[in-house]
């Protein structure tokens, strides 16, 4: 393929690519639709000799007719305007597509590719534009190598040994070969480079990816606060971030090999999708130690005994549920809320690896009673009954207790069936989720799930089994925290920050709750290997690996993963920079107490550091300068001191900055020569130099002042900036 | 010619405004594909660094200069471009670009050339055209290249320096009035002693094969009973010999400003070339002399190199230099042409010449001359 037809194919690929992005940004398959084909019109149309161009005019007419459709739609939304802005980028990269195929027109169309991708990614995180973008990044670098090659042959080649349509005489194999090997190499390093730049880019500086981003992008909020909202329109995010280690040291093993670990609980549902932690809720604090320390109500003779590593600060400590007792690595003050069962930290200050005992099996409940929903929606109320109806149980509770923890019992059975049943469906991805504005949704994302889409993940799930169960009397709350199913090696739990989960709970009885998990476990995230064997299946979980990796690890690598990547690829680096700032003030303050310099003594002696190093660095430059010259002049032991001739170095630098480079093969006086042809204003000076030079050099001596030196060097600089003869 | 565009945003800015575009809503908003939009350029400025430097290393550049120019014609300078070692990477995309300075040239454009490999020799031209006679100075060729993403730049300068005569202008001369020169002369062809076909003879010789019939002596052959040939003279072509008459300073020419006079005197000189070009075509003998500067002194003689020596001491004629009063120089037998810049002045000597004065010429020859 010759290297026009290389351009051209890859231009054109471009800016369809870019068409196509910004389409799937704006989530406009017409526009994605109508800018394709108009791209590929565009260049059946304008190729060949016979190729259709629009005018100058046409360009214009069309650029204002979409500037004013952009101005009417911003005007129209002046909230959001980055649509209406992707949209008069799109019209105008389609516009420019048909006109002229010079160079210019080339260049500013790959500017033009450029500014909608820029502009498509501050709209869009679809997993397909990030398709789109990774297939377009890497063309974009081979149409700007070959740019600079296809500038230089239609500007500058047409005039040897081309025909007289002007078209650039053709490159030959061998170019062509080695171009294409460059095109490789360049993007091999273009990717690895723009990978470690993308990887060590301080995320500090970006925030928080789900403040910055909420309008599009939440990270999964189960097990890290302590309240819980029910957002629409976004997608949950989560990373393979490590958060604990959790060991089990005695006891047995929970249960399917699978560890739940709480962190909170919420019972009080305010509407509008938010649920809070009853008011009456209140932590009592207590100390850790490094030996046990009980604080439940429940002790048994033989508990399970977990040791846990946090491995990330967290406000509230996971631990399973019954948890009764907690031996710390260090004191540290702990708040134990006896109601909801839960333990918190202070902000930054939780400890690293504690242990606690759990009574298996049991989740006590304390006397006091919880709030709930205080007006259950008389939909949801009526949907809780005719589920218990379509199960054959009554719509109340039977008075005597005993009868109504069986209720209970079958009551959240039924519910759990219900939302299991196939008519829900679990997903991250809610950005579709609550926007259509023309179905009259409601505005309670409970009733919206429960009754009008039923689309959600673990966190409606558990809020729509906590409704439905308040709804009929029955007290629940939900619970958030992790559900750990990986071991390491050493057969620890290894909790991650995608395991973060919300599930319920629900009181059979005056004194235990009972956990119950109404989301079906087929989220992607949940899964394992595809079960699918099928050709169709086998695909699907390549694509649900692909945007776990896409969601997870490229647009959801923040300063967190990059702290665990940092941990694990360069262990101790924190360690070695922290001992080296120790002995650092170690010694200031050593220094200190030796001498009493005080804060002032510190900031001289950080000032005469300083000074140190740009000696350090200048005395450097010097070396090198001399080593350069010593090399230059071949200037072996004895011949002379190099100080002797160092005003040549000076003056070889003062011509090589005027534009003068002295080749390698030319004598000083042969140099000496040309200079006085291009400068004969310093001809004078630079002879005398070179004249001394020759002297010191082949040891016939020479009594020349350093200042008669500076004079003729002062000479020679006055010389060049004389400028060239004229004519 | 077709006018070329050139791009108006040069890569660099392009570069920095792509990078200011991207990186603040990077850094305030936490979008990870912009940061890695981000990354992408940051990567390419570090390749588009490093790639021209590497491709630089090991590159030479000799120059292969034409005799001379002339003003108006274009005049190519071809560069070699040589790589006996080097980086591996092979170079792409180098532009030649020349420091000149002496007379006036237009480039019309540098030379680059595409690509070339370790051990490749490849040839790019530049093509200038002189606006100015005089001396072209060539003070260094610098080869760059922003290959691979353009957004540096980088070039080295590796060429010394060299110098080009740029011959002047010359234009078309009628006919009439270089045959009119030409009769102020000898009157037309004569014969000199010189081998040749024409008409006269000088001596005889055995007849060699090849020799045609009519130049046989067939009474002289009869009488040594052998075939002998005559020996014929060659013809003699017209002399010619320009005098351009620089003797009055700039300032004396009857010329409204200093200027118009400086126009008039370097039109005097092209008006000369011109002479000296037409008779060289012509198949005269040219000489010339100049009058008022010091220049060498051609005696008429033919040949290209004759007609060059000619034109570059014209190229070279200094006009801010003090005019000195010379006195012709005594002619030999040759058709004479005194050219003066702005009005014929009777010259001793010279009476039979041909006095022609650069203003009437140019004058009378259109609007389109110089």
């Amino acid at each position: 393929m010759t290297i026009d037809r290389m351009f051209n194919w890859s231009s054109a690929t471009l800016m369809l690519l870019s068409v196509v992005g910004a389409g799937v940004a704006l989530d406009a398959p017409w526009l994605l639709l109508a800018g394709g084909m108009l791209v590929v019109i565009a260049r059946l149309v304008t190729d060949g000799p016979r190729g259709r161009v629009i005018g100058r005019r046409m360009s214009l007419a069309t650029t204002l007719a979409a500037a004013l459709w952009g101005v009417w739609r911003i005007a129209m939304d002046p909230g959001d305007p980055l649509p209406a802005i992707v949209t008069f980028a799109l019209c105008l990269a389609v516009i420019k597509c048909f006109e002229n195929r010079t160079m210019e027109n080339e260049a500013e169309r790959i500017v033009l590719c450029f500014l909608l991708i820029a502009l498509a990614s501050m709209v869009s995180v679809e997993a397909l534009f990030g398709l789109v973008f990774m297939l377009w990044a890497p063309l974009l670098c081979t149409v700007l190598l070959l740019f600079q090659v296809q500038y230089g042959r239609r500007t500058f080649g047409t005039r040897e040994g081309s025909d007289q349509s002007g078209t650039p005489p053709p490159a030959g194999p061998m170019a062509r070969r080695h171009l294409v090997n460059v095109i490789g190499v360049s993007l091999f390093l273009l990717v690895m480079l723009s990978a470690v730049v993308f990887i060590v880019f301080p995320r500090a500086l970006t925030g928080n990816l789900a403040l910055a981003s909420a309008a599009s992008i939440a990270r999964t909020a189960a097990g890290t606060t302590n309240h819980l909202e029910l957002v629409s329109g976004t997608r949950v995010l989560s990373s393979d971030a490590e958060v604990a280690l959790v060991t089990q040291i005695a006891g047995n093993e929970p249960p399917g090999g699978v560890l739940r670990l709480r962190t909170g609980t919420m019972s009080e549902y305010t509407g509008r999708g938010e649920w809070h932690p009853s008011p009456l809720a209140e932590e009592e604090p207590i100390t850790g130690v490094p030996m046990w320390r009980v604080f439940g109500s429940t002790e048994v003779e033989h508990p399970d005994e977990f040791r846990i590593e946090l491995t990330e600060q967290l406000n509230w400590l996971p631990v399973p549920a019954g948890a009764y007792a907690i031996k710390t690595d260090r004191f540290t003050r702990i708040g134990w809320d006896e109601m909801r069962g839960v333990l918190s930290a202070p902000p930054h200050a939780a400890p690293e690896r504690y242990d606690v005992r759990v009574a298996p099996g049991v989740i006590p409940a304390t006397p006091f009673v919880e709030t709930y929903w205080a007006w259950p929606d008389p939909d949801i109320r009526r949907l809780a009954e005719n589920i218990l109806t379509r199960a054959g149980l009554p719509t109340f509770g039977p008075a005597s207790v005993r009868d109504r923890e069986a209720w209970i019992k079958e009551a959240a059975s039924a519910f759990v069936a219900h939302l299991r049943s196939g008519k829900y469906t679990y997903t991250l991805d809610l950005t579709r989720v609550g926007q259509d504005d023309t179905l009259q949704l409601s505005r309670d994302p409970v009733t919206r799930f429960l009754l009008e889409e039923p689309v959600g993940h673990c966190e409606y799930f558990a809020a729509g089994f906590t409704a439905l169960a308040q709804a009929v009397g029955i007290p629940a709350r939900i619970v958030t925290g992790f559900v750990a199913y990986d071991r390491d090696d050493q057969r620890r739990w290894v909790v991650r920050d995608r395991d973060a989960h919300a599930w319920s709970e629900v009181l059979i009885n005056p004194e235990q709750w009972m956990a119950y998990d109404a989301t079906p476990a087929a989220g992607p995230l949940f899964s394992g290997p595809s079960a699918d064997r099928s050709i169709l299946g086998q695909l699907q979980h390549i694509r649900s690996r692909l945007e776990i990796w896409w969601y997870g690890d490229v647009l959801g690598y923040d300063a967190s993963a990059q702290r665990l990547l940092a941990n694990t690829w360069l262990p101790g680096w924190r360690q070695s920079i922290t001992d080296g700032w120790r002995t650092i003030t170690h010694w200031r303050d050593r220094l200190d107490l030796a001498f009493g310099f005080g804060a002032a003594g510190t900031i001289w002696l950080m000032v005469v550091c300083g000074l140190g190093v740009v000696g350090v660095i200048v005395l450097w430059r010097r070396r090198v300068r001399r080593r350069a010259l010593v090399r230059l002049l071949q200037l072996s032991d004895g011949v002379c001191a190099v100080a002797d001739v160092a005003f040549y170095g000076e003056l070889l630098h003062m011509l090589d900055r005027a534009g003068l480079t002295k080749p390698r093969h030319a004598s000083p006086l042969q140099w000496c020569d040309t200079v006085e042809a291009a400068r004969p204003a310093a001809a004078v000076s630079m002879q005398a130099l070179v004249g001394v030079l020759y002297r010191r050099r082949f040891g016939h001596g020479d009594d020349t002042s350093a200042d008669a030196i500076k004079h003729h060097l002062q000479g020679v600089a006055e010389g060049i900036a004389a400028g060239r003869p004229s004519a | 010619m077709t006018v070329r565009r050139s791009i108006a945003v040069r890569p660099s800015i392009a570069f920095v405004l792509a990078l200011v575009l991207v990186a603040p809503p990077a850094m305030l908003r936490g979008n990870n594909l912009l940061v890695l939009l981000m990354s992408l350029v940051l990567a390419a400025a570090i390749i588009g660094l490093i790639g021209p430097r590497l491709a630089l290393r090991g590159l030479r550049v000799n120059r292969l200069l034409p005799r001379h120019g002339k003003v108006g014609e274009s005049m190519r300078i071809r560069y070699r471009i040589g790589r006996t070692h080097g980086s591996g990477m092979p170079a792409f995309a180098l532009r030649v670009d020349e420091h000149l300075g002496g007379a006036q040239v237009d480039i019309d454009h540098p030379a680059w050339v595409l690509h070339v490999a370790t051990g490749d020799t490849v040839h790019g031209d530049m093509h200038v055209t002189p606006t100015q006679r005089g001396k072209v100075m060539l003070n260094g060729a610098t080869l760059g290249t922003g290959f691979p993403f353009g957004l540096w730049r980088r070039s080295k300068t590796l060429a010394g320096a060299r110098e080009v005569v740029v011959h002047p202008r010359t234009v078309p001369v009628d006919r009439a009035i270089m045959r009119s020169i030409r009769g102020r002369g000898l009157d037309g062809p004569r014969s000199g002693r010189h081998r040749g076909h024409g008409e006269e003879w000088y001596a005889t010789r055995p007849a060699r094969p090849g020799d045609r019939l009519r130049d046989i002596a067939w009474r002289i052959s009869a009488h040594r009973d052998e075939l002998i040939a005559l020996e014929r003279t060659t013809p003699q072509p017209p002399r010619i010999r320009v005098v351009l008459d620089l003797r009055r300073a700039t300032a004396e020419l009857d010329e409204s400003d200093l200027d118009a006079a400086r126009e008039r005197e370097e039109q005097a000189i092209t008006l000369a070339a011109s002479i000296l070009q037409a008779g060289h075509e012509g198949g005269d003998e040219i000489g010339m002399c100049v009058l008022g500067i010091p220049a060498a002194v051609h005696a008429p003689r033919r040949g290209s190199l004759h007609l060059d020596r000619m034109l570059s001491t014209l190229a070279l004629l200094d006009l801010d230099t003090p005019r000195v009063n010379t006195a012709p120089p005594k002619g030999e037998r040759a058709g004479a042409v005194v050219v003066q810049p702005d009005r014929v002045r009777p010259l001793v000597g010279f009476n039979d010449a041909l006095h022609l004065s650069a203003r009437t010429w140019f004058q009378r020859a259109g609007a389109d001359m110089p």
